[in-house]
């Protein structure tokens, strides 16, 4: 019950779910690209 | 009446989907009331336990990582050259030479070609007599201070001094020596491990609210409030963190030992040198207008910048090796036989194994050196986040806390039989790849295990019925003697360090103080253990009347 109260409404979500989800994928991405780059770097 | 006995197939889809939704269910309970407290103490004691070292490894990392611009405000007066065109190497060396003409030059970084350039000083590394060797270079090892333009000796600093060497120091052990670095590998193996669990700890969060799960809202107050920032930060940084965890912990004694072996099993041949052999040549000091040629062969090569030589003992030919710290890594070398100046050998970097190129480029970036300036700022972000992260974690726990209690999760008792097998296999892997952490959870559990012996011990004095009493009792017994048989072998077996003679006074106490007290706690353990077992389960006349 105690999680749901904190919950905001959808539209709370909508703007600012994306941001937070991209900042993990670009994060992701770039230390991806990072050890790429290590391995095939010259 | 056909709808009836053959119903139609939405509802047959509908109910199998009911019946899957139900099992599905019922694995979701069953890792909520298994794995999750299992983790949850995981990550909890990590948090407790090491992530004061985490506080530690974060603030003189980020000084490490700004090493550069540090040792230019501690020694900038060395290390600014006057302008106009270089002098000959051979004759800066023997500026050096004529200020400490008792040591042997062990090698000589060219100004021109520091990160610095074209403002900053050569420097002679010299090797004063006595001292060990490690990685190549003299562990007591002085750089002296060139101008490039006058020629002139400017001064000296100890390697060791240099900023980059004390903070790499704080960073590992605090300068206490070796015997204190397995607690910052602990620290480091409990954050990977916190990491991952808290990962799994999230993940309802994703299934319940999806992609919001990633962001922190804003209007929550209190542990709620700390909760999500936490969440937050852990996800939004998780790969960059993983990525700096892993390698920092390939330089560990223990989980970087297990490292090397997974690589050794990768086969890959050992990192890039060249052939400093010349054939008739005879071993003593070389002739310093060898390392002109050398310098001009190096030049003619475009050899990346920094660029060291190293001054052939052997009289063997002059080693030229790229140090470059910056991507894209070229790190070349070079042989040049200093009386003719031809090449006689070389290695480029772009043959290097990949796996070595990898553990080149992770030290580097680790390092904040792989990107310039760009990796210092990120790695200080990175670093600043893991301190707030953890803050927030702390901060949680803080308001969560019962009044007049720890708010731990629950001890994990009889975990091993309740876990399933899949975890178990986590546990093994991970405690091969990460010893120290392993050792560690070890004796923390049979800590929290002797003092449950010693609360059924005190239950029985005073004539309580015990929550505690074993439902194995045999078993109970058996893992208590193992663990006092233990703590007498900890306490009279040989101890960790006695065989290294390079350790210092306070360096021996520290490896004494790793095996013998905490031999003697795990002996009381194991006998406070066996006391309360027998005591309470040997007069079951005693116990029928308690519980009656």
């Amino acid at each position: 019950m105690s999680d749901k109260r904190g919950e905001k409404p959808e539209r709370f979500r909508r703007r600012s779910a994306p941001p937070a989800w991209l900042l993990f994928a670009a994060t992701s991405a770039a230390s991806i690209l990072t050890i790429a780059l290590i391995v095939a770097g010259q | 009446m056909a709808a009836v006995e053959t119903p139609p197939e939405g509802d047959i889809a509908f109910v199998s989907e009911q019946i899957e939704e139900a099992e599905r269910e019922q694995g979701r309970d069953r890792r909520k009331r298994v794995l999750r407290p299992i983790l949850w103490r995981l990550h909890f004691l990590g948090g407790v336990l090491v992530a004061p070292i985490v506080f530690s490894l974060v603030f003189f990392g980020i000084l490490f990582a700004w090493n550069p611009q540090i040792d230019a405000l501690r020694f900038g007066d060395l290390m600014r050259r006057a302008d106009g065109p270089a002098v000959p190497l051979s004759q800066q060396v023997a500026s050096a030479q004529a200020a400490r003409p008792e040591w042997a030059v062990h090698s000589v970084i060219p100004g021109h070609s520091l990160p610095a350039a074209p403002d900053i000083t050569t420097q002679v590394i010299m090797d004063p007599p006595g001292g060990d060797v490690e990685f190549g270079t003299p562990t007591d090892a002085v750089a002296v201070f060139v101008d490039e333009t006058t020629g002139e000796a400017r001064g000296e600093v100890a390697v060791a001094d240099m900023s980059g060497n004390v903070l790499r120091s704080l960073h590992s052990n605090w300068t206490l020596g070796p015997n204190v670095r397995p607690l910052t590998e602990l620290a480091a193996s409990w954050f990977l491990v916190s990491l991952l669990t808290g990962l799994y700890l999230w993940w309802p969060g994703l299934r319940k609210r999806g992609t919001a799960a990633f962001a922190f809202r804003r209007k929550l107050r209190g542990r709620r409030q700390s909760k999500d920032w936490h969440n937050f930060i852990g996800l939004a940084l998780l790969l960059p963190m993983l990525f700096l965890v892993i390698t920092g912990l390939t330089w560990t004694g223990g989980a970087g030992s297990r490292y090397d072996d997974a690589k050794a099993l990768l086969n890959p041949p050992p990192p890039g040198a060249v052939d400093t052999t010349i054939e008739g040549a005879t071993p003593g000091t070389p002739d310093m207008a060898g390392l002109d040629r050398a310098s001009t062969a190096a030049a003619q090569v475009g050899l990346a910048n920094p660029v060291r030589f190293i001054i052939p003992t052997d009289g063997g030919a002059w080693q030229v090796q790229s140090e470059d710290r910056r991507y894209p890594v070229e790190r070349d070398q070079i042989a040049v036989n200093g009386t003719t100046g031809q090449i006689v050998d070389r290695f480029d970097y772009n043959d290097e194994h990949w796996l070595n190129k990898l553990s080149t480029g992770g030290i580097l970036f680790h390092q904040a050196e792989l990107f310039g300036i760009g990796t210092q700022l990120i790695m200080t972000v990175l670093a600043l986040g893991i301190a707030a992260m953890v803050a927030f974690g702390y901060r949680m726990w803080w308001l969560r806390r019962p009044p007049g209690g720890w708010g731990a999760p629950p001890p994990m008792r009889g975990w091993i039989r309740r876990a399933p097998l899949a975890l178990l296999i986590v546990i093994a892997v991970l405690a091969w790849v990460l010893p120290t952490l392993a050792v560690a959870l070890a004796v923390w559990l049979v800590l929290e295990r002797g003092w449950s012996w010693w609360k059924l011990d005190a239950d029985r004095r005073h004539g309580r019925s015990s929550k505690l009493t074993p439902e194995r009792p045999g078993i109970e017994a058996i893992k208590a003697a193992l663990i006092a048989v233990a703590g007498l072998a900890m306490i009279l077996g040989p101890h960790i360090g006695d065989d290294d003679a390079s350790l210092g006074a306070l360096g021996r106490t520290i490896a004494w103080a790793w095996s013998v007290p905490l031999g003697v706690v795990f002996l009381a353990a194991g006998l406070i253990g066996l006391k309360a077992i027998f005591s309470s389960t040997g007069r079951p006349s005693t116990r029928r009347k308690v519980t009656a």
